[in-house]
């Protein structure tokens, strides 16, 4: 058995060991949770503003009518809030008239300039893809299942302007072509029943 | 001295001779508690100055809610059973070595215990199963209260009570007639 005196230095060099090996593998612990944490916290600054969810303030002016605004772009006569339209042909079913009234140009006008600016349509859905041929071998536009236009008969709708220029849709069934542009707007029956009456076509 | 307690703040306040106090009060005392458990006074001193290291190495685990005698052999009762859990090799003495063994222990009792009476029952003492050793050595030989060896045996005061009366059952068979004049 060792004297008390060895015993107690024993204790003090123990003790002092374990004291170095504790803050040794403290050490250890931050030396590798300091970079964990650097890389942990650039990742987050990198990553996080990435996946976070765009706030209502940026999408101000953006519509999911893509094509809409294409379409406007293309048809700027019609956009435009002022009537320069001085003349509606609309030929179709074998027949062919001009509406010269000043009144019904301009109801003409607007109703078209309203369906344009509404969207109401659905563009999307009235893309030459979903076009079908029926029996005849024609392609023709498919019908809004909401409502059957009676009246599938094409017609040619000509805009004349003041200086001249022309802008032609063609209104096939319940869809609303813009023959420059090749867009179409499938109409609702609201908007069809509008067109047809300023148009002074039978449904 | 109050088992420690006030040598212990004096080392905590930097006072090295306090620690010296302490050692000598309780670290034979310890070796031969940690001893009935192990049954190797070598590993019972190693264990020991283990128990006393912790007192240096944290020293503000203690909060002077219990003795430091209590506390210190709360620690080399805890330390003395994972020894035993973990000891995987068993050491084949040769005789001669054994006779020293045997020698250290016979040293280490002769220290401890200056009673002859006590020396008697210590014999004895050793027959008995692990906690009722442990038992009979903190109320009989350390003079611990009941609610101290609780404490140190992780037990409550009833139990050790229970321990204690099933061990002087047991030493008065072992001890004989002279049983009942030792205990």
């Amino acid at each position: 058995m060792r004297e008390l005196n060895e015993c107690k230095a024993e204790v003090f060099r123990r003790s002092d060991n374990r004291i170095k090996e504790r803050k040794r593998s403290r050490n250890r612990i931050l030396a590798l949770c300091l970079p964990l944490c650097l890389v942990l916290t650039i990742l987050s600054v990198t990553t996080l503003p990435a996946i976070m969810p765009v706030g209502e303030e940026s999408l101000d002016g953006v519509t999911d009518d893509v094509s809409t605004n294409d379409f406007e772009a293309n048809s700027s006569d019609v956009n435009s809030k002022e009537n320069n339209c001085v003349s509606v042909t609309v030929s179709g079913n074998g027949s062919e008239r001009t509406i010269t009234d000043a009144s019904s140009v301009e109801n003409v006008f607007y109703q078209i300039h309203d369906i344009l600016e509404a969207n109401e349509g659905y563009m999307n859905s009235a893309s030459n893809n979903n076009f079908i041929v029926n029996n005849s071998g024609e392609c023709v536009p498919p019908v809004n299942e909401q409502y059957k236009p009676n009246n599938i008969e094409k017609y040619t709708i000509t805009l004349m302007s003041s200086d001249g220029s022309e802008q032609v849709f063609e209104l096939y069934g319940a869809v609303l072509d813009d023959v420059e542009s090749e867009k179409k707007i499938m109409l609702t029956k609201e908007q069809l029943n509008k067109l047809t009456a300023a148009l002074e076509l039978l449904n | 001295m109050d088992n420690g307690a006030s040598s212990y703040r004096r080392f905590l306040d930097g006072d090295e001779s306090a620690f010296d106090e302490i050692m000598k009060e309780l670290f034979r005392s310890l070796v031969f508690f940690i001893d009935r458990y192990v049954h190797d006074v070598h590993a019972a001193e190693d264990i020991a100055i283990d128990a006393f290291s912790d007192l240096v190495v944290h020293r503000h685990r203690y909060n002077f809610k219990v003795s430091l005698k209590t506390y210190l052999f709360m620690i080399g009762r805890s330390r003395a059973l994972d020894y035993i859990k973990h000891r995987k090799v068993i050491n084949v003495a040769p005789l001669s070595e054994a006779q020293n063994l045997s020698d250290d222990e016979k040293t280490l009792e002769e220290i401890v215990l200056e009673d002859e009476r006590k020396r008697k029952v210590n014999a004895a003492v050793s027959m008995l199963p692990e906690d009722m050793r442990a038992v009979i050595h903190l109320i009989y030989f350390e003079e611990m209260t009941y609610d101290e060896a609780a404490k140190v045996m992780k037990k409550n005061c009833k139990q050790v009570d229970n321990l204690l009366y099933r061990a002087k059952k047991e030493l008065r068979i072992i001890l004989g007639k002279d049983g009942e004049l030792l205990l």
